[in-house]
């Protein structure tokens, strides 16, 4: 053991070691975040998401660990062909003077230990701030109930830490010794960096071929699956399909490069002009000899970006619609009629009476519902509607004054409407109806309320959520009136609605109001009724977003791992690659290129070498969400609407390594020049 | 009015060396001038003076070898006159055109434009064919290839590489390679070839071919040579001879007509 050289060696090679150290950092922050987010407080507060988040990563967690460490894995063999490359000469020296390959092996593995643990360090510290943030989305995601410190330190997460970094280890040691256990001294010492093309090449026309039918079959494979319906094939065939799929892939890549040349040779004025020549070799030598590789990162990006999009679309519209459909925190309904205990009582009155703690209120209103000898049958064709609406057709439609509707669009921060003495309007918004309530109001049709005669004042639809409900299950059909027309008519119920003040416990109100209900039950003709029902925002949130938000939170994970995986081991192939044409770069310099052309030339081939996988990952990534969004709003009924926000991360992620990449594969050339 | 204090300040300089220069004559005729060159590297117990003012001029069209022990300073000397590295002081010009204290890229196109470089490495881009190592410096001076296209020809049938034109380097042969890093020194009609250990890498009998090969260039293209080498046997196809020692010429020798073997007597006798 040689302590000494090992940490004066780390410290000399602190450049050489950036990417691992970064990828390494980011991956530990994100495993500590993912893993503390099910403990922090914020989802303590809330019990139903809280639950399934556990559940989930406790039966997830275990098998991403798994591929977390096989990507890892990658990563190590990347980065020790990195290191072996920029070193070479000062191992094989190390070599020379008697070191045994042992020795050399266990040096390097004692500076990978080292920076593997700074990188745990200063992962946990970015962890803690990660957490942070990700309990932020949450809170506003599954409406947290939580006002204390973000802060939070989660002992059994820093466990995993520390167990993923010794198992890393064991993994870096037995990568260290697969490579270096074939490795000859002459090898480290030789000048000579040729390598060979994984795949051994047939003439250039079959590659051509080969590319354009392996283009054909991915082209003709994203149409297909592109549509959700598609995708039941994969249950009967899956195994048969993804392998042909992944071996399309490799032989794409893998004649890419024969493609682009024989393709430019076709302009020969293009390929010979500038830096062209230089710059197509280059990148044809890179897509060779990575073929399997690139095909690699090609799929590992396609999943990471689909993910990202599937599951940060599908977050933003769940969030979006739980807004639209709860506009206020609370609603409560007191039914009226005969039947019913408090024909005079508002509902204020009866939650004073009860004991209700209104200084959490921080606006509130109560409006009143009327119905008349109107039914839905009556106004729109019943003929088509949905088979859970089959009651539709018999119930009554309910009447809003128009200064009720007028308060309740005021509390919604909208503006008043008016309305003629003898008009309406009807507001509607709710899927299975709408187009019915379309063609009525098309009609112009004049209604008779109670013996009045009312005209159609606006042939819109209005489309305000003005009671709470299921996402989607809204309003069927509502008539607004002039306030003096419901003077006649009766009441059906008065709803009570509410927004809470600031850092409200609404757990709290929830316990209240589960046990405050369950007092007004009654049995009328066998049957059980209550002359109130309630709901509330938080209740709506959990019973929407339950399973599907938890699922949505851990995909978004999975799909920024692969993504940084991804770039990672993209970054250290570039590196390697620029280990290899340092010399080229030299050639150009002594021929007469200036520095920054050189520069130039080189910024353009990292972009080119991060744009390879890209080519299949795109097309593949827009095909596999497509799909997969299709399913999804098949299965839960509803529109997810594409969000490309999400791409916005992929796109600092690849900023911060193409930048990265691009110091280090400088300095490279820059200190042999 | 950078340029012109430029081109102000190159001429007053131009006028301090003439009068530092000894022989007008000579001057006026010189294509290359090296006058009181020193390099310094290291400071302390490390300091090494590995050129100490070194003084000469080369005419247009001669072939100049460079002969020395290993740590003589041959290698260092080229690298400043190949404007790869800056002397601590002197003056090097090249048809007027001040090497020292050029700014970097002016000195990017001044080698892409006056310099071809044979290294014992060859220095060829892995990744290109033959013709397309050949015609880099034309691309690097944005010159259409096209343009030039009866050149190459004639370049590569002369240098008889013409058959090998679409093979990548790793399938060539050392005697090969060399043989395209002429081709590709000489496409580009630079007036000074700048060789370093070109027969280093190479057998005996490529190494003669090749510097037959130097020799007719130099004869028929008219082209400066500078040859750095340690062999006598690759010298004696030069026309003069510059010895080093110690960071200082202590020999300069001119053919004058003498045959190769009578030359080759005089190096010998110079090194021994």
């Amino acid at each position: 053991m040689y302590p000494k050289l090992i940490v004066r060696n780390v410290i000399r090679n602190l450049q050489t070691y950036t990417i691992y150290f970064l990828s390494l950092t980011l991956i530990y922050s994100l495993l500590y975040a993912f893993n503390a987010l099910p403990q922090h407080p914020v989802m303590q507060s809330l019990s139903g998401a809280k639950q399934m988040l556990t559940t989930i990563m406790t039966q997830y967690m275990g098998l991403l660990s798994y591929v977390v460490l096989v990507a890892v894995g990658f990563l190590v063999i990347y980065s020790t062909n990195f290191v072996l490359g920029r070193r070479k000469k000062e191992l094989g020296l190390y070599a020379t003077l008697g070191m045994k390959k042992r020795q050399i092996v266990v040096t390097l593995f004692c500076e990978t230990l080292i920076v593997n643990f700074v990188a745990l360090l200063v992962g946990l510290i970015v962890g803690l701030v990660v957490l942070v943030a990700l309990a932020y989305v949450a809170s506003d995601f599954f409406m947290g109930n939580y006002f204390g410190s973000m802060f939070f330190v989660d002992v059994p997460s820093i466990m995993l830490l520390l167990i993923s970094y010794f198992v890393i280890c064991v993994v870096i040691f037995l990568m260290d010794m697969m490579t270096f256990r074939k490795k000859r001294i002459i090898s480290l010492i030789q000048e000579t960096n040729a390598r060979s093309p994984f795949l051994v090449h047939g003439n250039q026309t079959l590659q051509v071929a080969l590319f354009i039918i392996t283009t054909l079959i991915i082209v003709m494979g994203c149409l297909f699956f592109a549509d959700y319906h598609h995708l039941s094939i994969l249950k009967k065939s899956g195994i048969l399909l993804i392998t042909i799929f992944v071996i399309t892939v490799i032989l794409f890549y893998n004649s890419l490069s024969q493609f682009v040349l024989k393709l430019i040779a076709l302009l020969p004025s293009i390929y010979f002009k500038k830096y062209n020549t230089f710059k197509i070799r280059q990148f044809s030598k890179q897509a060779d000899y990575n073929a399997v590789t690139l095909a690699v990162l090609s799929m590992c990006l396609t999943l990471a970006l689909t993910l990202l999009v599937f599951s940060g679309s599908s977050y933003s519209t769940m969030n979006k619609l739980i807004k639209d459909y709860s506009p206020y925190d609370l609603s409560i309904n007191l039914y009226r009629g005969e039947a019913y205990h408090y024909p005079n009582e508002t509902v204020k009155d009866r939650l004073k009476a009860d004991g209700f703690d209104f200084s959490v209120v921080k606006e509130e209103l109560e409006y009143t519902t009327y119905k008349s000898n109107l039914t839905y049958k009556d106004i729109i064709d019943t003929s088509q509607l949905w088979e859970h609406d089959k009651d539709l057709p018999k119930t009554k439609v309910p009447i809003l004054s128009l200064s009720d509707y007028n308060r309740l669009l005021a509390l919604q921060g909208k503006k008043a409407i008016s309305l003629p003495d003898d008009g309406y309007i009807v507001n509607a918004n709710y899927d299975g109806t709408i187009k019915q309530i379309k063609s009525f109001l098309a009609s112009g049709k004049t209604l008779m309320i109670n013996q009045t005669p009312l005209k159609l004042a606006s042939q819109k639809a209005f489309k305000t959520v003005y009671f709470l409900s299921s996402v989607g299950t809204n309003d069927s059909g509502t008539i607004i009136v002039p306030d003096k027309v419901t003077k006649t008519l009766t009441v059906d119920s008065t709803t009570y609605v509410a927004n809470y003040k600031k850092n409200t416990d609404k757990r709290k109100i929830e316990t209240f109001l589960e046990q405050w209900i369950e007092g007004h039950y009654f049995t009328l003709n066998g049957e059980e009724i209550n002359d109130f029902t309630y709901q509330t925002k938080v209740r709506l949130a959990e019973l929407y977003l339950g399973f599907m938000g938890v699922i949505v939170f851990v995909l978004i994970f999975v799909g920024v791992v692969f993504m940084i995986i991804s770039f990672s081991i993209l970054s250290l192939q570039t590196s390697t690659s620029t280990l290899d044409s340092i010399n080229d770069y030299k050639i150009l310099y002594l021929l007469g290129n200036r520095e920054k052309d050189n520069k130039m030339i080189l910024l353009q081939q990292i972009l080119s070498y991060f744009g390879i996988p890209f080519i299949l990952a795109i097309p593949l990534s827009v095909a596999l969400s497509r799909s997969l969004l299709g399913y999804f709003e098949n299965f839960a009924n509803t529109v997810i609407i594409l969000d490309m926000r999400y791409l916005l991360l992929t796109a600092a992620l690849l900023g911060i390594y193409l930048i990265f990449t691009y110091q280090i594969c400088w300095r490279l050339t820059k200190i042999s020049s | 009015m950078a340029n012109m204090r430029e081109i102000l300040m190159c001429f007053g300089k131009s006028l301090f060396i003439m009068y530092l220069y000894k022989d007008w004559e000579e001057f006026v005729m010189s294509h290359l001038i090296v006058s009181h060159v020193n390099k310094q590297f290291g400071k302390g117990e490390s300091f090494v003076q590995a050129l100490s003012d070194i003084n000469f001029t080369v005419e247009q069209g001669e072939f100049v070898a460079i002969m020395g022990s290993s740590g003589s300073g041959k290698t260092t000397l080229l690298n400043c006159i190949s404007t790869i590295d800056k002397p601590t002081s002197g003056d090097i010009t090249f048809d007027g055109f001040d090497i020292v204290n050029a700014k970097d890229d002016q000195l990017a196109d001044y080698r892409s434009h006056n310099i071809s470089y044979i290294f014992q490495s060859y220095n060829l881009v892995e990744t290109l064919t033959v013709y397309e190592n050949i015609i880099l410096p034309l691309q690097i001076k944005g010159e259409r290839v096209n343009s030039h296209k009866e050149d190459i020809d004639t370049i590569l049938e002369k240098l008889s590489i013409q058959t090998l034109k679409n093979k990548f380097p790793n399938q060539l042969s050392g005697g090969q390679r060399q043989r395209v890093a002429t081709a590709r020194a000489l496409v580009d009609q630079s007036s000074l070839l700048i060789a370093d250990e070109p027969t280093g890498a190479l057998d005996s009998a490529n190494s003669e071919n090749l510097m037959l090969l130097l020799q007719e260039i130099n004869k028929s293209f008219g082209i400066t040579i500078l040859l750095v080498t340690h062999d006598p046997a690759a010298a004696k196809y030069s026309s003069r001879m510059l010895l080093l020692k110690d960071g200082q010429i202590i020999e300069d020798v001119t053919r004058n007509g003498m045959s190769n073997d009578e030359y080759l007597e005089v190096i010998y006798s110079k090194t021994r």
